[in-house]
């Protein structure tokens, strides 16, 4: 077994899951989110009204044309 | 039973477009891992741990040349960046999750943030636990199939890579077409294509992000103000 390789396996995964949860760690906690996080959270994702489709259904729609 | 089948149901027809992508960008992973000398067991195990699929490309060749674990940690930083503004979106989300949220929070990769984003606030915890899990599933099953094929067969990766940009793309479009206010994916392209003409493509993508939520705060501070 390459014990190099798996360092540098387990490096990647401990920097990845850091930055991963370094958002819900900061933020994530009893006091809430600052009111900018809000802001910024509810700007990135687009969001899309209840029952709203996804991109599943026009892949749907064109497997079924 | 039922609302669990119905969530699995729910949750496959949610996942399809991933499933195309990750199967063949996986395969292309594990063939590409297994050229270098490592088989099918690791691509298990790196899909599994560390589930990043440009940082696990960028690593073949690093696995390769034994590189310092120092370069590793920063290549690492720098390729996975992006993932910072990821969890913004879905702090009070997850938190309502329980148990399922270290998973949800490990498992918030770009393709499952691009199918959480088409959903509706109430969709249930079992369909988002669901999406995150087989998104995963996908992905190492396309890596191990990768390994073993290229074990045994030689294999010509020329194109592959576009499967993920064509995904990113049609979800792209159809966030646009099913979205109101525009201007922050306006900004956001803006961003990313005047930080692409001046950095290059192999640096764009973190400073364009941090400009990208640097200038919708200001807007947002900006519309706050003038409506107080």
């Amino acid at each position: 077994m390459n014990t190099h390789a798996w360092l540098i396996v387990l490096v990647c995964a401990g920097v990845t899951i850091v930055l991963r949860a370094l958002p819900f760690v900061c933020f994530g906690g009893k006091d809430g989110m600052p009111g900018w996080v809000a802001s910024l959270g509810s700007m990135l994702p687009p969001q899309t009204p209840p029952g709203g489709h996804s991109p599943s259904d026009s892949l749907l729609r064109f497997a079924a044309v | 039973m039922r609302d669990a089948r119905e969530a699995r149901g729910r949750a496959l027809k949610l996942t399809l477009p991933v499933l195309c992508g990750y199967l063949f960008l996986g395969t292309a992973f594990g063939a590409t891992l297994a050229q270098a000398g490592f088989g099918p067991a690791w691509a298990l195990m790196m899909s599994a741990l560390v589930y990043a699929g440009s940082l696990q490309f960028v690593m073949v060749p690093l696995m390769a040349s034994g590189a310092a674990l120092g370069t590793v940690a920063l290549t690492a930083l720098m390729v996975n960046a992006r993932h910072l503004f990821y969890g913004v979106s879905y702090i009070e989300r997850f938190r309502r999750m329980g148990r399922l949220r270290p998973y949800m929070i490990f498992s918030l990769t770009d393709e499952t943030y691009s199918v959480f984003c088409g959903l509706p606030d109430g969709e249930s915890d079992g369909v988002l636990f669901r999406v995150a899990l087989y998104d995963q599933l996908y992905w190492v099953v396309g890596s191990i199939v990768g390994a073993g094929l290229a074990q045994q067969l030689p294999f010509d990766l020329t194109g592959i890579d576009f499967a993920m940009t064509a995904l990113f793309i049609v979800i792209c479009v159809e966030r646009a077409i099913n979205r109101a206010d525009r201007l922050p994916m306006a900004v956001g392209g803006a961003c990313a294509g005047l930080c692409l003409l001046l950095l290059g493509p192999d640096r764009f993508l973190a400073p364009a992000l941090a400009a990208t939520a640097a200038l919708l705060l200001g807007m947002d501070t900006v519309k706050r103000r003038a409506a107080a």
